[in-house]
Order: C-alpha cells, then structure tokens, then sequence
C-alpha cells in the first residue's frame, strides 16, 4: 500500500497510507496538484494541526476507511444527531478543548464525515438547554450590556401588555 | 470554543431545531451574530408551539429571527399554530415561501378568517397541507396552488368545491379522513372540473357514484389512490369497465385479500405493467391467471406477504410472464428451495426467458453471500438491494393510468 509522510505542526512526522490520508479533501488537493502522489519521500506539511490531533484524525480515518461518500446536503431534511455509532461515541469521549481543536482539524482538512459527527456532537451537548446553560456548559461570558438587556426586557413587557 | 469559525457554526446550528437557535442567540454578541446570519439565508424552517410562542412574547427576536428567514424562507412547517400566534407576522412578507405544512387549532367559530389570514399572510403557496376547521371558503385565493392536501379538514363544506375546483389548476390533491365520518356528498364530484388534476388521494366512499368515471376523464389524470375499507371491490370493476386499458400499475397494500372480483377485474386490464401486492393474500390459482392473461407485466412485487403460492406454483405462473424483468419476494420469509436450480419448474422458466429477470430478495431470510455464490445464471440476476415503495398509508389501493391510451 503506497504511503505518504504527514509533518504535524510541532514537526512529527506520521507515515499514513495514501488512501487514508485521501479522506482529506486538502490533502488530496495537495497531493493531486503538487504531483506528490508518487514521491514516497515527499512531506506534506500540516501547520495548523498539533500531532494530538492529528493522530486521532488518523485513528478516526483509519476506522471509517470504507465509508461511503457523505451525500450532499439536502437542507429540506431534518439533520439527525441521534444517529452516531458507538465507536464513535467512544472515540468522542474527551475534553471540550480536545472536542473543539477535532472540529478545528476536521475542517481545516476538509473531512466532511469527521465535521458532521463533531458537529453532532456539539449540537447534543446544546440542545435542550437554556442560554444560561449553555454558557455554563462551554463556560462562556454573557457580553451584552445592561442596557441592551433592559431594553429587550421593555420591549417583551410591551408585547405582553399588548 | 472563541476558535469556533463562522463556517462551523453554521454547520452546528444545521443539527438544531429552532428552540435551540432561539437560546444560542441569547447567549453571547458573537453567537448571536452566527445565528442571525443563518436565520438570513435559511430556506427551510419549522417552528413547534413552543417557538411560535416564545417569539409572541420576546419582539426583539422576533424582528431578528422571522425578520431573517421571512425574506429567504421557501418551505414553512408549522405543527401546532393558531390565528392569534400568526397575526402579528402581517408585519413581515415571505416573498419565496412555496410551501407550507400547517396545523391549526380547532377554530369553527372563525375559520373562514383564519383561513383568510393564511393566504394574506402567504399568498405565493404551490403547495400546502392544512389541517385546519376550514370549511374551504378562501382556497381559491392561492391561484398560484397546484398541489393541495386537505387531511382530516372535517369541516370542509362542499357547497365551496364549485369555486375552489373551478378556479384553482391543482396538479395534486389530497382529501383523506382514514374512514367515513365525513361523508362530503354528491357535490364532492366537483373535484372533476379541475381540468388540471393528475393525482388524487381520498377515502373510497367518495368515489361512489358518477365521480370516479369522471375523475378517469380528465386528460391529465394518471394516478389514484385511496384508503379502503369496503369499497375497493366495487372500485375496481368500475375502471375496469370504463377505463381498463389505461391502467398501467396496481398497488394493493393490505387490500387485496384474495378477493376473485378485484382478480377478475384486473384481467381486463391488459396493459398493466407493474403489480405490488403488500402485506397482503393472494392464492396461486389467482396469481396463475393474472400472469396468464396479463402478457405485458414487466415488474410483480409480492411483499411482506402473509402466504405466498409454493416456489413451483410461482415460477410455473412466471412462466407466463415473458416481458417480466423484476420479481420482488423482498420482506417474505423464503426458503432456499426459492432458488434451486434443482426446482425444474425454475429451470424450465429460465430456458424459455426472452429477456433477463432480476429477483429481489431483501430481507427474505435468505443467506445473500451463498446464494449469490451459489447461483449462476444469466437469464435470472439476484439481488438483495431493497426497492423503496410509497407506502401512505395502511389499506390502499393504488392505480397508476397511462396518459397515452
């Protein structure tokens, strides 16, 4: 199986088989337009994805290497959330800061299937919740100014009354 | 999370229905700004009761988030409405909204003025499924309709259908009860001057009478279908007498019941292409003379069935059938004797094939690595891909017309 050298941005070099490293749609870019398909010296360089991630994007591609394509979107249909495998759930067990720098990798590299699932998988964790959860789930800070606050609390009392 | 791009935001709110939309853009200025902006290119919006009341009481995103989608949306569905929550949106206008799911409250008393205020608020419609106390007074304003469900709308007055019928060019309707609490009477016949009417679905004691005939007359119909308890005998001998060369395809699901006068029927249908059965009886004498006698049957598709006819019964009836290219056994329990080149009624209809003939065999018990290791045979292809059927609803017939003979 021909084989191509990934450089990760803290310069580790992963030997991935050339199929695999496909699933990229910006690797498979790169190796079609710079002719480096055939050259098994050739490095592809990495730089906005540290080797952590990138060895459990190469973990998730590796275990998905026979998927289909993913089918284009059709926005008229309810996208589902309910429907991720179990080794994917497993693989997903990790920390938010390890959750967002997948999603960060997934689109970088152009991995349709790995940004759906990551997605997902962020939806999940969003649905059901009030703002107030949510901020405390992603410990996020609430930025809006007093009187902006103030102002919607009127304007809601007013379309109360009315 | 700060990291989380424009883009992938979009792809995340793409998993959320709008409750979830409406708490994110109250939670930070940055995510609120990412759903606004999808609200503003959002093609396909649902909203539940809860949403549809969450934004009565909050203006502010209200403005945000109908005053986004308004401009871009083209599919609304709405599960749970009233007329009080939609007559604030006069505000607002949706310009390329085509197609609108609707429930609507129980509401006799205004009916007529709700459904008013749905073509004012709405007036671009081609399609629409209302579920609403309507009693059809006010249709005829989306001139623009062509296909028109009107499920379980109980309080229908037919005295309307002149005016909605005469003037609508509906392409589709639905008028469905699932059984026969309403009875719409001789006036339901007016369906029949909407010259444009292709595809019909209703309950089959409306089709008593003048109105089936009639329905067979219109130049562009080439699809019925109805919810059947009682009437499907008589139904059937009706368009075999008026129309029975027109008919190209027949699907019983759970309505066939081994009923000699629907296989007598049938038999005039000479042109008949395509038969499903489904969930459904048929006897193998029955089965041998439809084959027989039916000479242009390209596809017969015998599904979930709860007795089938023997394999040499089958294959001796398939026998007949010389332009058949699809046999579907698919969700019948089956045995390997099915596929038995042993079986000499299998290999005497495989010798005399003029044409190949696929047989599916999804979900049939069967083993699909040894049997298509097992089975070598030009003129017979097998295969266990599934055939997707529309199947509406339980009990129904389905008759598909050619528009040519």
């Amino acid at each position: 199986m021909p084989s191509i050298k990934l450089q990760s941005s803290d310069e580790e070099i992963f030997d991935t088989d050339i199929q695999i490293a496909k699933c990229s749609g910006t690797i498979k870019t790169m190796l079609e337009d710079c002719g480096m398909e055939d050259d098994e010296n050739a490095i592809v360089p990495l730089p906005n994805v540290n080797s952590t991630i990138l060895r459990k994007v190469l973990t998730w591609a590796h275990y998905h290497k026979d998927d289909p394509q993913p089918t284009e979107d059709d926005e008229s249909k309810e996208k589902r959330t309910d429907d991720i495998i179990s080794w994917d759930a497993d693989f997903l067990k990790v920390d938010q800061g390890t959750l967002f720098e997948l999603i960060l990798a997934a689109n970088y590299l152009d991995i349709k299937g790995l940004l759906e699932l990551t997605c997902k998988t962020v939806a999940n964790m969003i649905k059901g919740k009030t703002p107030e959860e949510i901020r405390k789930t992603f410990n996020i800070k609430k930025d809006f100014t007093p009187a902006e606050e103030e102002q919607v609390r009127k304007e809601n009392e007013w379309c109360e009354e009315k | 999370m700060e990291q989380i791009n424009e883009d992938i935001w979009i792809n995340i709110l793409k998993y959320l229905p709008m409750c979830d939309q409406l708490s994110l853009a109250q939670v930070n200025q940055n995510i609120s700004s990412y759903v606004k902006y999808q609200w503003g290119h959002l093609k396909t919006v649902t909203l539940a009761r809860e949403d549809l009341e969450f934004l009565d009481r909050n203006r502010k995103l209200m403005r945000e988030c109908l005053g986004g989608w308004s401009a871009t949306v083209e599919h609304l569905s709405l599960p749970s409405a009233s007329s009080d929550l939609l007559r604030k949106w006069t505000e607002y206008s949706f310009p390329h909204l085509r197609s609108l799911h609707c429930y609507m409250d129980y509401n006799l008393e205004e009916a007529d003025e709700e459904t008013l205020l749905l073509t004012k608020l709405f007036p671009l419609l081609t399609k629409l499924s209302l579920y609403s106390s309507t009693t059809g007074r006010h249709l005829w304003h989306w001139r623009q309709l062509k296909e028109l469900s009107l499920h379980w709308c109980e309080y229908l007055d037919p005295d309307n259908f002149a005016e909605i019928f005469g003037s609508l060019k509906l392409t589709k309707l639905s008028l469905l009860y699932y059984g026969y609490n309403v009875n719409l009477g001789e006036k339901v016949v007016d369906i029949t001057r909407c010259s444009t009417l292709e595809e019909l679905h209703i309950d089959d004691h409306h089709l008593l009478g003048d109105f089936l005939p009639r329905l067979m007359n219109l130049p562009h119909f080439r699809r019925l279908a109805f919810y059947t308890r009682d009437y499907y005998e008589f139904l059937l001998g009706s368009v075999a007498r008026h129309k029975p060369l027109k008919v190209q395809s027949l699907l019983f699901n759970d309505s066939f019941w081994s009923s000699e006068r629907v296989a007598e029927s049938m038999l005039h249908m000479t042109n008949l292409r395509r038969l499903v059965l489904q969930e459904d009886d048929i006897d193998s004498q029955q089965l041998h003379n439809i084959c027989h006698k039916l000479p242009n049957l390209e596809e017969l598709h015998l599904l979930a069935m709860r007795e089938v006819p023997s394999p040499s019964h089958l294959w001796n009836s398939i026998g007949h059938c010389h332009y058949l290219r699809i046999l579907n056994l698919s969700s019948t329990k089956l045995s390997s004797q099915w596929v038995d080149l042993r079986n000499s009624c299998l290999s005497k209809v495989l010798l005399s094939r003029r044409i190949p003939l696929t047989l599916h065999l999804h979900n049939t018990g069967l083993d699909a690595s040894k049997v298509l290791r097992d089975f070598d045979c030009a003129s017979l292809k097998i295969s266990f891909e599934p055939i997707h059927l529309n199947i509406w609803s339980s009990r129904f017939v389905e008759i598909e017309f050619s528009p040519d003979s």
